[in-house]
């Protein structure tokens, strides 16, 4: 699995030819924001403009997706099962920490009960992500030891535009099918010092930064700390950070009627809402504080203590979408001094 | 001006007279301000007032416990007359520490509000900080987008707003941010019955979007909070404008001006109201 | 679209519109049979997101929402809080862009049975020409 190169040109080709037959993703501009879309032709991708609004998780999550539909006639009912269309994916542009969250969705959705409908889409996707050419103010992903705007965490490919070209490396088989049904359009890796060079300052430009050292031994013990009720304060309950944060993936599951026809769907949800933990007469999070407390611990203590990672990539969604600029960032300092 | 209003924000707490003081410090990202909360004079001296200041912080006196003072732009202040004439706090549990403010910023730009601004000067306060400033009538029209959209079809109408509701995450940024929604189950969260279903899809965006901005009619005070929340920049700002202008035209009524004054939906006029181009 | 027959429904205060309904029907006053009736108490019960949640029905083509007369309320003052309601209702769906007719409004007595099946009349002969609603659906 030697490392390659594609000229700019090359890969616009293989862009078009991958999405003849099989579905490619890759971020879109609409209106005044970046979204992966399903593109049809290399024109529609941008490869160089802001992080994703949404991050990468939709492709494989979505935020409503039909499990089942059924219909009723008299008293019978029909249940029709959801069929995935079982095509290849190919997702184009992602951002290392979008990829990054990849495997942590895996841990959670293959853990004890197997999530066909993840599991599926993630098996049929590779996954070619890109360098970062620009990084934004929020992003912190150098905090977490093995992410960076060039690390290949849950990635296939990594490309790093070195100009003319862009540096191709392989991470998995996956990525090297990409290569070995496409040989004519690589080339012979060349210009290493160029790629480190640019990954390099890539890195570099990653300005935020946050200690996670003795984070988690404080979250141990400090559920009961009125420090909580202190920095959750301004947080409103929406679900900005959740929805757009690439490692969430709380869902609840509905089932929707018309007259005679149904479907069972599950959409996202998130702990910041007030109903989120409502069961029958009882609601053991019955302020905000205890929400946003259940955001933080989730991520960097109950995560932790399952799968031995941490349920963040530094992206910096969170901190860029909330209403009133809960700093993730700040917040982990604010901890870990306390 | 931060000098004078650090010192009435920490009289104010030392002599007991509030339990906190809702206020601005310095923000983590961007040009960001962030609401903060002084509950002592110490906390106060994390306060700034600066263009940044654009948050409604009457979005947290609904929320908080006891006696609050608040600092309040014009506009803010608005919705505190707002959530006062719908019975949410007392008059008297508030101590409105007004600020005289010549427009604030979203991004480095001018916010869209205060381009119609005419409360430079708030209209009710306990404290005001700065200097008058007069609000001069705005040259500019307040309803032009809305009428760009009156001006479309019927279809072209619904296909405007299919496209730009479809965006739409459902994350409810825009609600949890705006002063006058405080209802503690909101239509959307209801189970028995479920009003909207929770599916995020082109329909049901429309629809939570309809009653959303009806149930905003003749209480947005156009703060635009909720447009700034939006992190899939939806222009909800035209949604609340369109109401606000209708029940201008139909019933007279301004919100956030006057404190006594009845909301035009809690109210009715036997003579005037619309009746008879409209109800067989 | 000379064989579509739609499906309305009416929502009726009890005390005037849903007597008035009773009255056409037990003059034998013949009136489309396109309209299912819910009673509410008063036309100050309803809430617009009724009228939301028929569209969201299979079928459903189109609301009438009908109560006293101004001055009428067995309440005294629910319908006039009620036409300020749907004053701003019939503002928001035009805006929205649903077709003017989807929903229409009424104040029908108990005495009036004969208003009642005209109202029925336009209401149906409107919506047919509308053709079936497909929004929200
Ligand atoms: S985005 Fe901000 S306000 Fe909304 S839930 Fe998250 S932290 Fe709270
Ligand atoms: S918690 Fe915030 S920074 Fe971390 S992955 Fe989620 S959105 Fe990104
Ligand atoms: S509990 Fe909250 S923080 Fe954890 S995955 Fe769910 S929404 Fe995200
Ligand atoms: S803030 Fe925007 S995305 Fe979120 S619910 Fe409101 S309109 Fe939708
Ligand atoms: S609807 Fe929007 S503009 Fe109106 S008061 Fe609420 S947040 Fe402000
Ligand atoms: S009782 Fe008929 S409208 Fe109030």
């Amino acid at each position: 699995m030697a490392d390659k190169l594609i000229s700019k040109e090359d890969l616009n080709t293989l862009i078009d030819n991958l999405a003849k037959d099989i579905d490619v993703f890759a971020p879109v501009k609409k209106g005044d924001m970046y979204l992966y879309s399903k593109i049809s032709s290399s024109k529609d991708i941008s490869l160089n403009g802001k992080n994703t609004k949404k991050p990468l998780k939709e492709v494989f999550f979505g935020q409503s997706e039909e499990l089942i539909s059924f219909k009723t006639a008299k008293k019978e009912i029909e249940i029709i099962e959801s069929e995935e269309d079982g095509k290849k994916r190919v997702i184009i542009g992602s951002r290392p920490c979008d990829a990054a969250a990849l495997p942590i969705l895996d841990e959670v959705f293959g853990w004890d009960y197997k999530d066909s409908f993840y599991l599926d889409k993630r098996e049929r996707t590779t996954i070619i992500s890109i360098t970062c050419n620009e990084v934004e103010e929020s992003c912190f992903c150098t905090s977490f030891g093995n992410i960076s705007p060039s690390s290949k965490e849950g990635s296939d490919l990594l490309l790093t535009d070195i100009g003319e070209s862009f540096y191709v490396e392989v991470v998995t088989d996956k990525g090297d099918a990409i290569i070995e049904g496409n040989s004519n359009l690589f080339k012979k890796a060349e210009n290493i010092s160029q790629k480190d060079k640019r990954q390099k300052e890539a890195v570099e430009k990653v300005k935020r930064r946050v200690e996670l050292e003795g984070l988690k031994e404080k979250l141990d013990i400090n559920f009961e700390d009125p420090i909580w009720k202190e920095i959750s304060q301004k947080c409103l309950g929406c679900a900005a950070c959740t929805y757009l944060c690439p490692t969430c993936h709380c869902f609840d599951i509905q089932d929707e009627m018309k007259k005679s026809t149904g479907k069972r769907v599950r959409n996202w949800d998130s702990c910041a809402f007030g109903h989120f933990t409502q069961m029958p007469g009882h609601q053991p999070r019955t302020e905000q504080f205890q929400r946003f407390r259940q955001r933080v611990i989730h991520k960097f203590k109950y995560y932790v203590d399952k799968f031995n990672k941490t349920a963040c990539v530094g992206c910096g969604r969170c901190i860029e979408n909330c209403p009133v600029n809960m700093d993730i960032t700040k917040v982990i300092e604010k901890i870990v001094s306390s | 001006m931060i000098e004078d209003l650090k010192e009435k924000a920490k009289e104010l707490l030392t002599s007991k007279k509030v339990d906190v003081v809702i206020g601005y410090e310095a923000g983590t990202y961007k040009d960001y301000a962030s609401p903060s909360f002084a509950k002592t004079a110490k906390d106060v001296d994390r306060f700034v007032w600066n263009k940044n200041c654009v948050n409604n912080l009457a979005i947290y006196i609904t929320k908080a416990k006891g006696k609050v003072g608040i600092i309040a732009k014009g506009c803010d202040v608005k919705s505190i007359i707002g959530i006062i004439q719908e019975n949410q706090i007392n008059r008297e549990d508030v101590v409105i520490i007004g600020i005289a403010c010549d427009g604030v910023e979203i991004d480095g730009e001018k916010a869209d509000k205060c381009n119609f601004c005419d409360v430079h000067t708030p209209k009710i306060y306990d404290i005001l900080i700065g200097d008058k400033i007069e609000s001069k009538e705005s040259s500019q029209d307040k309803y032009k987008e809305v009428a760009e959209i009156e001006n479309k079809s019927p279809e072209e109408r619904w296909k405007y707003w299919k496209d730009t509701l479809s965006k739409c995450i459902r994350c409810y940024a825009c609600r949890q941010v705006c002063p006058l929604c405080y209802c503690d189950k909101c239509f959307v969260d209801t189970t028995v019955p479920q009003w909207i279903p929770m599916s995020v899809n082109e329909d049901n965006n429309m629809m939570f979007h309809m009653i959303r901005a009806y149930h905003m009619a003749s209480r947005c005070i156009g703060c635009g909070e909720c447009q700034r929340a939006c992190p899939m920049n939806i222009p909800l700002n035209i949604l609340s404008k369109k109401m606000t202008k209708e029940v201008e035209e139909m019933f007279g009524y301004t919100p956030g001006v006057d404190i006594e004054a009845k909301p035009a939906i809690q109210d009715f006029n036997k003579k005037e109201d619309p009746d008879k181009e409209f109800i067989m | 679209m000379a064989d579509f027959e739609p499906k309305i429904v009416g929502i009726l205060c009890n005390w005037c519109s849903y007597a008035g309904a009773d009255l056409a029907g037990t003059s034998r006053l013949k009136y489309p049979e396109n309209i299912r009736i819910i009673k509410v108490p008063c036309s100050g019960r309803v809430n617009p997101l009724f009228i939301i949640k028929c569209f969201q029905q299979e079928g459903i083509d189109g609301v009438l929402v009908s109560g006293c007369h101004p001055g009428d309320c067995h309440y005294t003052t629910g319908n006039y809080y009620a036409r300020r309601k749907f004053a701003l209702m019939n503002k928001m769906l035009d805006f929205m862009g649903i077709e003017k007719g989807r929903v229409q409004f009424s104040w029908v007595s108990g005495g009036e049975g004969a208003k009642w099946a005209k109202v029925v009349e336009k209401v149906v002969a409107d919506i047919k020409k509308l053709g079936p609603f497909t929004k929200f659906k």
